[in-house]
């Protein structure tokens, strides 16, 4: 038999078609895949035993338990405590994944000037880095025209914060500025009412009857995560949360019933409510001779005289049937919480529009009362006391381009403040930005100089008292990675750069203000200690020395304050008893009602908003979520149907948003769940900011902003 | 002439199907002698009367100890108990040396896996034998057999080259896990598993 080409061909063929049924191109393929994963230069984490640790979280002012599993000293996952008397064994997206942020690809490791028109880092070293920085400091002494030093605190209330007030005392005209948390803020209009003992209030969100969200993120970031999540759980009746935004969010898609009102229109509907629960007489029957009071004052009835259901309803875009019924609701299951939202991501909300919500806490009986606004002591004060502290001011209240020099600690990432609100407070062309930040993209638009710190896990930093916490609470967060070398903590960079600009300085230490802090604890001798180890909860009075509970703190334990004695409020303090506030209220609603009566044209009302913590938690996360569409992208315009059909916008098209403030590129994604006539934005720390393109009020409050959104032909 | 050109691409076909389904698995794993030879037989039957769990146990937190450290070894082998080859290479090369035997695990996972023992052992109830096989009754060690490629035992692939378990416990790779999980009812998330 002769072979011939055909043959050859014919053999090649069959062994083709054998291979490919036979499992060795696919196996080969399988184990080739396998073997790119073990190459020797990827990381792994060591092998070793599993240890487990324990730490408090520091990614925001919650303060979490969390379960650490090591394997030798490397961390390899996050977990709740179950036990743990205030997160109750629940962590949040991003506090899982907090261990990925030491390796975040944007991590720097040495001091960096920034070019910010450029978006560059410039080459210099760290000593000549420090050396320019003092003499800003130093000019700050001398020259008046420099403008004013301000230090900017994401997570007041630790030591660490003492060694910022009295840095800014070494200024003249110093400020120690402290941003306005929501919660905190929501609830100064209550500011002394139970004395002075009672500084604070918290929220005793467990027992609460009823739940009546303006806003607030209440599964997104909003107080401690675990409090509403095991409520939620463990409560046959569930939450009997109301939801009242503008947008379907995460948070009204787990409550009892969503009321989509106009943007701005908050206030209003909280005074339509208190309107239906006083003719009603649902309110609190101890609060007779208040209300009696108050119908005393002219505007006030005017005001609620002018608010009906009906015509609350108009304003708000919603049903009048809705408003009855959720005063109905809110009476029925005292007390109810009236939360007002609005952060500095998503927009803060004014005074008068946390006035008007808080009334709504009065009438249900909320204040002071189980299940509401309850009073909570201070942390104990160290002693001796760190001499020469700058008192806190909010952003507000720093006068427009009067800020020569600005440090900012962007320790708590999800406090940023959008740049656009920090520019107009800086000297024009001359002012020196700093930040602390381990990543030189925080405040990269802003910032002249990015001093490297620990990040959490890298960290010794103190956990003070969560705002929406009902007693005083205390923990640190232990490190348990080591950090670079050139990055150490804020402390040791104000210290350095007090030195650099030869001011009259003793150096602090971290160290040493945690100490004095836990032997304040241990000399209150109030409250327990609960260990995150054993789980076991232990008097405060029970330890034997104050470095007995130090110990204690090292290795994982929280300080709970015991529950203080009922104490009434005096309610005469509160401005609701005062004409002028119901006047300065009645302006207020009558502008929003002129507002909100402008017929439609070709504007719609911007509305940013803040994406999920486990977008920008984790660069992994980020990534993952950016990808997959789980969430808004950056640049991403949020509208629904019937606005994408007046303004004759389509799915996915480029577009413009163009307000007073500049222009911005989106991307249009329409949403069956956003009120009509509003764009929904979600916020970023890059250009695409939306809230850049806010109008800024003289009380650093924006929230709705008319903007044009038109399409981009390409 | 058609018919030479069919059997020239019958030949071809069966050439490669006996090279992929025989000669293959054959060059892919290599052979590698455990250590030491160590009878589970003798430790779990009535001599010793042992079970899993006195070696291969929890610790007080609830991980698992994995693998014996020589100091388990030692809790009865601190003399000599017997004069067998295996127990005096034990004794000459690592308990008198204090140095750890350095086994080869036929069930050790990738790195990005993490696997809960107790979870499922004290959880779900479920004996070692579904995923480990008689192990605890051999008499010898069964040889290691490394994937030349990607690095790993044969165990986890499966004895057969096709990756179609013959038994519960052969395979022991994401699949398998899988299927358990589906069989059972129990869900599972990414980092149920994966660190």
């Amino acid at each position: 038999m002769k072979i011939d080409r055909r043959h050859v061909l014919k053999f090649l063929g069959g062994s083709a078609l054998g291979t490919a049924l036979s499992p060795l191109p696919w196996k080969v393929l399988d184990d080739v895949s396998i073997w790119t994963q073990n190459w020797s230069w990827i990381p792994v984490p060591p092998k070793g035993e599993t240890v487990i640790r324990h730490t408090t979280c520091a990614l925001c002012p919650a303060g979490c338990g969390v379960k650490v599993r090591c394997i030798g000293t490397q961390p390899v996952a996050l977990s709740g405590l179950p036990g743990h008397p205030t997160s109750h064994g629940f962590l949040c997206p991003g506090g899982l994944l907090g261990h990925h942020l030491p390796y975040d690809p944007r991590r720097i490791t040495q001091p960096v000037r920034l070019d910010s028109a450029a978006h560059q880092s410039v080459s210099r070293s760290p000593e000549q880095i420090l050396s320019d920085l003092g003499k800003a400091l130093a000019r700050l002494k001398t020259d008046a025209s420099a403008g004013r030093f301000a230090i900017i605190d994401s997570l007041p209330g630790r030591s660490t914060s003492l060694a910022y007030r009295q840095l800014a005392s070494q200024f003249p005209g110093g400020t120690y500025i402290v941003p306005a948390d929501g919660i905190k803020k929501s609830l100064c209009v209550f500011n002394g009412v139970f004395g002075a003992a009672y500084p604070e209030l918290g929220i005793d969100v467990e027992r609460a009857g009823s739940i009546l969200s303006f806003g607030a993120d209440l599964f997104e970031g909003w107080g401690t995560p675990g409090r509403l999540l095991r409520k939620q759980q463990e409560s046959d009746a569930g939450l009997r949360l109301t939801q009242i935004e503008p947008r379907y969010s995460n948070t009204a898609a787990m409550a009892e019933s969503w009321l989509p009102i106009w943007p701005g229109t908050e206030p209003i509907l909280a005074l339509g409510l208190a309107g239906v629960i006083i003719r009603e007489k649902a309110f609190n029957p101890g609060l007779s001779p208040a209300i009696d009071a108050l119908n005393q004052i002219s505007d006030f009835r005017d005001l609620l005289a002018a608010l009906p259901p009906e015509r609350t309803a108009e304003i708000c875009g919603i049903s009048a049937e809705a408003i009855s019924r959720t005063a109905q609701e809110i009476a029925a299951h005292p007390p109810c919480l009236a939360l007002l939202g609005g952060s500095y991501s998503g927009g803060p909300f004014g005074e008068d529009d946390y006035l008007s919500v808080n009334l709504l806490n009065l009438l249900t009986g909320a204040l002071g009362a189980e299940g509401g606004l309850v009073p909570r002591r201070a942390l104990p004060e160290i002693d001796p006391p760190v001499a020469n502290l700058a008192s806190p001011t909010d952003l507000a209240g720093v006068p427009d381009e009067s800020i020569g020099f600005l440090m900012i600690d962007g320790t708590v990432a999800r406090q940023s403040i959008p740049s656009a609100v920090l520019r107009r407070k800086l000297v024009r062309d001359k002012a020196v930005v700093v930040s602390f930040s381990s990543v030189a993209t925080e405040y990269a638009d802003l910032s002249h100089y990015v001093l490297p710190v620990p990040v959490y896990l890298e960290a010794f930093q103190e956990i003070p008292t969560a705002p929406d916490f009902p007693v005083a609470a205390f923990s640190f967060s232990v490190p348990l990675l080591s950090p670079p070398p050139a990055a150490t903590s804020p402390v040791e960079w104000v210290n350095r750069l007090a030195g650099s600009a030869r001011l009259d300085w003793a150096p602090l230490s971290t160290e040493a203000l945690a100490e004095a802090r836990i032997k304040a604890i241990s000399g209150c001798k109030r409250g327990s200690v609960y260990s995150y180890a054993d789980g076991a909860m232990k008097s405060n009075s029970d330890f034997a020395s104050a470095e007995e509970l130090g110990k204690a703190f090292r290795s994982g334990a929280s300080w709970l304050d015991s529950a203080p004695d009922p104490v009434k409020p005096e309610l005469t303090k509160l401005p609701y008893f005062q004409p002028e506030t119901w006047g300065r209220l009645k302006r207020q609603v009558n502008q929003r009602i002129e507002v909100r009566s402008k017929p439609a044209d070709e504007t719609v009302t911007l509305m940013p908003f803040a994406t999920a913590f486990v977008a920008t938690a984790s660069p992994l996360a980020g990534k993952l979520t950016r990808e997959s569409d789980l969430y808004p992208r950056a640049g991403d315009a949020l509208i629904s149907p019937s606005t994408a059909s007046r303004l004759a916008l389509q799915e996915g098209q480029r577009a413009e948003l163009e307000t007073g403030k500049g222009r911005l590129g989106v991307r249009i994604r329409l949403n069956e769940a956003a009120v009509p006539g509003t764009v929904f934005v979600p916020i970023s720390g890059s250009d695409a900011d939306p809230r850049n393109l806010c109008e800024i009020s003289e009380d650093s409050i924006w929230r709705a902003t008319p903007a044009k959104l038109r399409r981009l032909d390409v | 002439m058609r018919l030479h050109g069919s059997l020239a691409f019958i030949l071809g076909m069966l050439l490669m199907l006996g090279i992929g389904w025989f000669a293959f698995p054959l060059a892919l794993y290599e052979t590698i002698d455990q250590p030491l030879q160590f009878s589970h037989k003798k430790h779990t039957g009535e001599q010793a009367g042992m079970s899993c769990e006195d070696c291969h146990g929890f610790r007080e937190d609830g991980s698992f100890c994995g693998i014996p450290t020589l100091e388990n070894c030692e809790n009865c082998h601190s003399e000599p108990q017997g004069t067998s080859a295996a127990e005096k290479v034990l004794f000459k090369d690592y308990i008198s040396k204090k140095r750890e035997i350095p086994w080869l695990v036929y069930s050790r996972q990738p790195e990005n896996v993490y696997f809960s023992h107790i979870q499922h052992v004290k959880l779900a109830e479920i004996k070692c034998e579904r995923c480990h096989g008689p192990h605890g009754k051999s008499e010898t060690l069964p040889p290691y057999q490394r994937n030349r490629i990607s690095g790993y035992s044969r165990n986890i692939w499966g004895q057969s080259i096709s990756g179609i378990p013959s038994a519960p416990w052969d395979g022991m790779k994401m699949d398998d896990c899988e299927r358990c999980h589906a069989e059972r009812r129990v869900g599972a998330s990414c980092l149920g598993c994966h660190k």
